[in-house]
């Protein structure tokens, strides 16, 4: 893979030599990070300014790499989403002409019926404290209990108890729509 | 009288995050007590409800690059999220349609603002992956998801009619998943570290997700191993590869 830099540079020199790492922690990443962000706030413009951001702060942090940069990516991310005011950003998103999205070869009523089952998540979803959306979406990417500990600054043993009932207010907005 | 497993206790289990002690003994209380296992089931279908729903939220991720810091100073006033809110809002005012037709003026600056293409600013070439592909799950469906344990994933389904449609497809999520398009109740999930059983397949419709990031993965359909992953794609039986594949159950 090749790197290059904006002409003028831009990055300070300590950070030049971790550019390979940095990379290797964007590529395995940014995807995961940006459904995170997108799935927490429904707006993929927000997502995208937000993960651009995690990683231009990461590029401070050169000391962490793998597991740790992960979940430090996620953190931080979530604390940007927080201080955004994800509200005012979606009644701005609400302004906007949204064409329903068809696949290839799929029906309309389809793509109508798939569009209005995603709202009922959206809200079943927003209906939770954010600490739970939080908890529920970091599982979804697969983090082990203990990092959700640290990243929501509970104890370790409780994750499941708070997964349960997390789970258990979610499915009792939702399901009902699904059936 | 008997103290049944905390809530807590079974998403543990269900989430690999038991000791192997701790699993071994819930594992036991779940095959000796029908509650508990009645729990464990509901817990595993809740779960499922949960990640079909999340995914119902994807959209086709845009592929931006990552722009250096130098470049965000060098920006000017706007950010491609601001430019797009804007034109949004030109869109209300000045016509959606035009906006909607591929190949007008709009269109296509619409489609340079989400590209991420603001003249000046400069990136890396860290290629971005390809979009995620929209997950569409059907009205009714049944699953189970797990985990791959250490790369390697084993799927499992037996009692498939001749004809049973499945769909393999490789995904960017960490967990695999065996899905029952219909949620035809005869199915029956079963998962452990690394693996997923699913009994009394019949004719309903499968769907299996397969985590890119799985190494070594195998589904066997009725003791017939169907696909292998080779390298980042699927590989069916008669060679057929790619990163889905589509096949019928051979009688």
């Amino acid at each position: 893979m090749t790197n290059s830099t904006a002409a003028g540079g831009g990055l300070s020199a300590p950070s030049l030599p971790i550019r390979g790492e940095f990379d290797r922690v964007y590529q395995a990443n940014q995807p995961a990070l940006w459904r995170y962000v997108q799935r927490l706030v429904g707006d993929g413009d927000v997502a995208d300014d937000v993960v651009q951001e995690a990683f231009v702060r990461l590029l401070k942090r050169p000391d962490l790499e793998g597991d740790a940069a992960r979940l430090w990516l996620f953190t931080v991310a979530t604390n940007l989403v927080r201080d955004r005011g994800r509200t005012s950003a979606r009644r701005q998103r609400l302004l906007m002409v949204d064409p329903i999205a068809q696949e290839p070869q799929e029906p309309i009523d389809h793509a109508i019926e798939r569009r209005e089952r995603s709202a009922a998540v959206r809200r079943a979803l927003e209906s939770l404290p954010q600490r739970d959306q939080q908890l529920l979406l970091m599982r979804e990417e697969g983090f082990k209990y203990h990092e959700i500990a640290e990243a929501i600054g509970v104890a370790p043993g409780s994750i499941g108890t708070l997964i349960a009932r997390a789970v258990k207010r979610f499915t009792e907005t939702y399901e009902p729509v699904e059936r | 009288m008997t103290q049944h497993l905390d809530e807590g206790v079974l998403y543990a289990l269900l989430d690999d995050e038991l000791s192997p002690v701790e699993e071994q003994r819930a594992r036991a209380h779940i095959a000796s007590c029908r509650e508990c296992s009645a729990s464990f089931q509901a817990t595993g279908a809740s779960s499922t409800l949960l990640s079909g729903g999340l995914r119902l939220l994807d959209v086709p991720r845009s592929a931006k690059p990552f722009v250096t810091p130098a470049a965000v100073a060098a920006s000017p006033r706007w950010s491609g999220a601001a430019l797009a809110r804007a034109a949004a809002l030109l869109l209300m005012i000045g016509g959606a349609a035009s906006a909607a037709v591929p190949g007008s003026p709009l269109h296509s600056w619409l489609e340079d603002q989400r590209a991420g293409s603001e003249p000046g600013m400069a990136t890396t070439t860290v290629a971005a992956p390809e979009p995620a592909p929209l997950a569409v799950t059907p009205a009714a469906e049944a699953g189970a998801g797990v985990a791959p344990e250490q790369g390697v994933l084993r799927i499992s389904v037996s009692g498939a009619q001749p004809g049973l449609s499945v769909r393999v497809v490789l995904t960017d999520t960490p967990r695999g998943g065996v899905y029952a398009l219909g949620a035809d109740s005869s199915v029956r999930f079963e998962t452990a570290p690394g693996a997923l059983a699913v009994a009394d397949a019949g004719m309903t419709p499968l769907r299996i997700e397969v985590p890119r990031s799985a190494s070594d993965v195998s589904v066997t359909i009725n003791g017939r191993r169907y696909i292998t992953k080779d390298g980042e794609e699927l590989l069916l039986e008669n060679g057929t590869r790619g990163g889905e594949v589509t096949f019928e159950v051979a009688e």
